[in-house]
């Protein structure tokens, strides 16, 4: 069998111990975007990249990874991987399946050494590894385009986590005028309804008034991919156009 | 910071967990424990969601289920009606838990629902899944999961049943809890 070459972007030492055991000197580890560019400089390929999303940095996230390969390396098949229960990380798996064309998901728990070979023997031989309740889900993951319809609402969402859902509110901190933020409150909670139901199995509420405690509970509940540092650079179908 | 220092723990406990469940026969103790702290740092994750002020609440254990669950992506809906749990009970709740909710989800279930409740004197966990029936000659027997739980819930004069009904499936653990 032919070397396969596998990438692991992920800032936390201890993760990379499971995949050394599956990958040994196939594996290669960018735990920063500095050194994830490092290896492009330096013309490295690998045939997959497992790609997680918290990096620990101030100015990037794994999103800014997945730009990068898409940008570089465009042969190089995705493994979205991460803690799924955590803060942001269903959003992050929409998107990199809908905008990445992610290969697969892995959560963080189940990266054992037999699993991971098992990702690397199904993807390379053209099979889908991800479980299949993710499958089913992943199938809604363009709602991610109806939650963040236009790069100003990255700004807006961001504001509406410190205002708690309150659009005059987050009018004053954007300085605008609250009735510019009409389109966002109603589509913005109908997305958030939706993306709620199929990938956190919250029952659709039925018709209601109550726009900003579902908002506010969205943007907290996804805090961590909404405030990302990268989201507005990333979310642009223009950055991602392949040159 | 905490979010790091929770990340980092949250990656070692895990990874500990793993290597203890390869060597379970050698050393199960070793393995209880494992899964008893990966489970107790995943139940301070509901902490917040929960509204509840300690970790000490019963409820908290609905956490480690979700994480579980949402890792291949499966429903997950957990009933807890016990009011409190003395600490080894709610250990073996844990280790209960972790055998019964991950093996549904390894045979490939995508919903689950769990109920911690009282039966009589026994504290009963019960994991209803709507994976594919069990192959036979897997359930109890030795070496197993299943072998090795049922062992440990009879010398707490309990039992660990499996009902099949038409596209479900549901064990039943049972135990006598300490008195507190």
């Amino acid at each position: 069998m032919n070397t396969v070459g596998v990438l692991l972007v992920d800032d936390v030492p201890g993760e990379r111990a499971n995949f050394e055991h599956a990958f040994g000197r196939d594996l290669t580890v960018a735990p920063s975007i500095d050194q994830l560019n490092e290896q492009l400089r330096r013309g490295l390929a690998w045939d997959l990249a497992f790609v997680d999303f918290n990096l620990s940095s101030q100015t990037s996230t794994g999103l800014t990874a997945l730009l990068r390969l898409h940008h570089e390396r465009p042969a190089t098949q995705i493994v979205t991987y991460s803690q799924f229960t955590e803060s942001g990380r269903t959003l992050y798996a929409a998107a990199a399946h809908h905008w990445f064309n992610a290969a697969a998901l892995m959560d963080k728990t189940k990266n054992d050494p037999g699993t991971l070979v098992h990702y690397r023997e199904s993807i390379c031989s053209g099979s889908n590894p991800t479980p299949v309740p993710w499958q089913r889900r992943l199938q809604w993951a363009p709602l991610i385009d109806n939650l963040l319809a236009d790069a100003t609402w990255v700004r807006i969402w961001r504001a509406l986590r410190d205002a708690a859902g309150d659009m005059a509110l987050v009018a004053e901190m954007l300085h605008v005028d609250s009735s510019s933020l009409r389109g966002f409150k109603d589509r913005a909670t109908e997305a958030a309804i939706e993306f709620n139901e199929k990938f956190h199995d919250i029952p659709h509420p039925g018709r209601t008034r109550n726009k900003k405690g579902i908002l506010a509970a969205f943007a907290a509940e996804h805090r961590h991919f909404l405030t990302a540092p990268d989201l507005s650079t990333v979310m642009s179908p223009g950055t991602r156009r392949r040159r | 910071m905490i979010s790091e220092t929770h990340g980092a723990l949250s990656t070692n406990l895990r990874l500990i967990e793993q290597q203890a469940r390869e060597i379970r026969d050698l050393a199960p103790c070793l393995y209880d424990l494992a899964v008893s702290a990966n489970s107790r740092l995943r139940e301070t994750l509901a902490l917040a969601q929960l509204g509840r002020d300690s970790s000490t609440s019963v409820h908290t254990l609905e956490a480690p289920v979700l994480t579980l669950a949402r890792a291949v992506g499966a429903r997950a809906h957990v009933d807890i009606s016990v009011d409190s749990l003395s600490a080894a009970d709610r250990d073996l709740a844990r280790l209960v838990l972790n055998d019964l909710v991950g093996n549904a989800l390894n045979a490939g279930a995508g919903a689950i629902d769990v109920a911690v409740s009282t039966h009589g004197a026994q504290v009963a966990i019960s994991v209803t899944d709507d994976a594919p029936p069990m192959a036979a000659g897997v359930w109890k027997t030795p070496e197993t999961s299943s072998a090795r739980l049922e062992a440990r819930l009879r010398g707490l004069s309990g039992s660990l049943t499996s009902l099949q009904n038409g596209a479900g499936k549901t064990v039943t653990a049972r135990w006598l809890p300490e008195s507190e």
